[in-house]
């Protein structure tokens, strides 16, 4: 079978594929010796790594270069970290370098790597394990330098930020050989003293050596031993320590870990305010629903129409009024006037009528009267007695003494009673 | 009475009052009732901020407290 040919692209290209997936050569670690050392315009450094007997192109872009602790120049010893990737166009391979340190300095970059990797496997860095911080601390302890920058900036940022703290500085030596005991005696103390509410152990910047204590066993044990909340704050946002891990909290700075402490006031004036407001809506609107409440009392027909109130009981008092009117005399009265007055009508009719039958019965009756005629009788000898114009027809009428008219058919006697005797 | 109350305690006491205020639970006399405390609160809580002048620093000594150096600006 005939061999096909690739073209040189093509193989570099097959080459960037090797090297960019082979784990070894991605993250590379190496002790070497600079030369041929140009810093580019742009910030970028081009240089050799260099051996006894062998050597490799190296280059350390800006982004990476901008936070180098130290002004790299020709023979330095330097750990390099980075990966080799390899240039298509020239079919050349270069170390592209993430970090690097002066060599010894690079030791001290490997003890703080397996320190890392030690404690972090026996569980000191579990975040789950981390303690939030006091919202509002009122004692913040600071182990630090108490002559150095950071103390300065650790005061001022809480001064202005919420002065009503007290800061006690705890102080310990930051760098040098008994730095490592002085801080974590330091942290031990604050937490026997037990007045402070959240601890910031830290100090600013400096080399790689000068942040070592923090980078110390000792010290970590001491921050993980703490019962109060520590906020690690050591050095600029780059650097990190075996203190940044262990804490419960990691500030970029000193000044960042004031921050992170306490409160701001401006901000906490804001939510003073809001609640303020919180409360006048709360009230506002109370009295709002209760004058509503208020208005449709006022609007309810009793106010605004109050006869209805004692309508009802003006109804009832009209019907008795009306029921009591029916029964009352004078409505008796009237009736009975009518049927009084119907009676006389009748009475009249009944009159009218009977007078006539009357007339007639009279006339019958004076042809029997004339056969009645007392004179005719008195001619028989009877007489009428009469005791002033009235006739008497009994003994009883009578008194001793009275004068009386006898009268007979022809005539009158004038005559005195004298005796008197009523028949048993 | 208020004197007495950290920062933390009356702004705590202040949401409290606010949320009881809000819930409209309360009767109208105890509503403001709890308005004006509600007013005392947050005016209590804005003085302390707005007076607070400057943060106390003391350096600890074997000894003791003493007065730490104050912060030139």
């Amino acid at each position: 079978m005939e061999r096909k040919p690739i073209t040189v692209s093509a193989l570099n290209k097959y080459l960037k594929y090797r090297f960019d997936n082979d784990a070894n050569l991605q993250n590379v670690l190496l002790r070497a010796e600079i030369s041929n050392f140009k810093r580019h315009s742009r910030g970028h450094l081009y240089f050799t790594l260099k051996d006894e007997e062998s050597q490799i192109g190296a280059v350390m872009f800006f982004g990476n270069a901008k936070n180098l602790p130290f002004e790299p120049k020709e023979g330095d010893k330097v750990l390099v970290e980075g990966y080799v990737s390899v240039y298509e166009p020239n079919g050349t391979y270069s170390v592209n370098v993430a970090r690097m340190t002066l060599d010894g300095v690079g030791d001290l970059f490997l003890a703080f790597e397996q320190t890392k990797k030690r404690l972090e496997a026996l569980g000191w860095f579990d975040p789950a394990a981390k303690r939030p911080l006091p919202m509002f601390p009122s004692v913040i302890g600071v182990v630090t330098s108490p002559t150095g920058a950071a103390v300065r900036d650790i005061i001022n940022i809480i001064n202005r930020r919420y002065p009503l703290v007290t800061i006690l500085i705890y102080p310990a030596l930051v760098q040098g050989e008994g730095a490592k005991n002085s801080i974590a005696s330091m942290i031990a103390k604050a937490n026997r003293d037990g007045k402070a509410d959240v601890l910031i152990v830290g100090r600013g910047g400096g080399s790689i050596e000068d942040l070592w204590a923090f980078n110390e066993e000792i010290v970590a044990q001491a921050i993980r031993a703490s019962r109060i909340p520590i906020v690690s704050a050591v050095g600029h946002e780059t650097d990190f320590t075996i203190s940044d891990f262990v804490a419960d909290l990691r500030a970029p700075t000193p000044s960042g870990a004031a921050e992170l402490v306490v409160p701001d006031r401006v901000q906490l004036m804001q939510t003073i305010d809001k609640a303020r407001n919180r409360a006048d809506l709360a009230w506002l609107s109370r009295i709002r629903a209760e004058n509503n409440r208020l208005r449709a009392l006022q609007d309810s027909f009793v106010f605004r129409d109050p006869r209805r109130l004692w309508e009802k009981s003006a109804y009832r008092l009209l019907h008795a009024n009306e029921r009591l009117e029916q029964a009352s005399p004078k409505k008796i009265l009237d009736k009975n006037k009518e049927k009084t007055a119907l009676l006389l009508q009748r009475a009249q009719q009944a009159f009218q009528s009977g007078w006539e039958r009357q007339a007639a019965l009279f006339a019958r009756a004076a042809d029997k009267l004339e056969l009645l005629n007392p004179l005719a009788i008195m001619k028989k000898g009877y007489s009428v007695i009469k005791k002033e114009q009235r006739i008497v027809r009994s003994v009883t009428e009578l008194t001793l003494g009275d004068r009386l008219e006898t009268i007979l058919a022809d005539g009158t006697a004038e005559t005195e009673v004298v005796g008197l005797r009523k028949d048993a | 009475m208020e004197n007495n109350l950290t920062f933390e305690e009356a702004l705590k006491t202040l949401e409290l009052t606010v949320k009881e205020l809000e819930s409209g639970t309360l009767s109208l006399e105890d509503s403001v009732t709890k308005y004006n405390e509600g007013i005392r609160l947050a005016k209590y809580c804005h003085d302390l901020l707005k007076k607070a002048e400057n943060v106390v620093v003391k350096l600890v000594e074997d000894e003791g407290l003493s007065d730490f150096p104050k912060t030139e600006e």
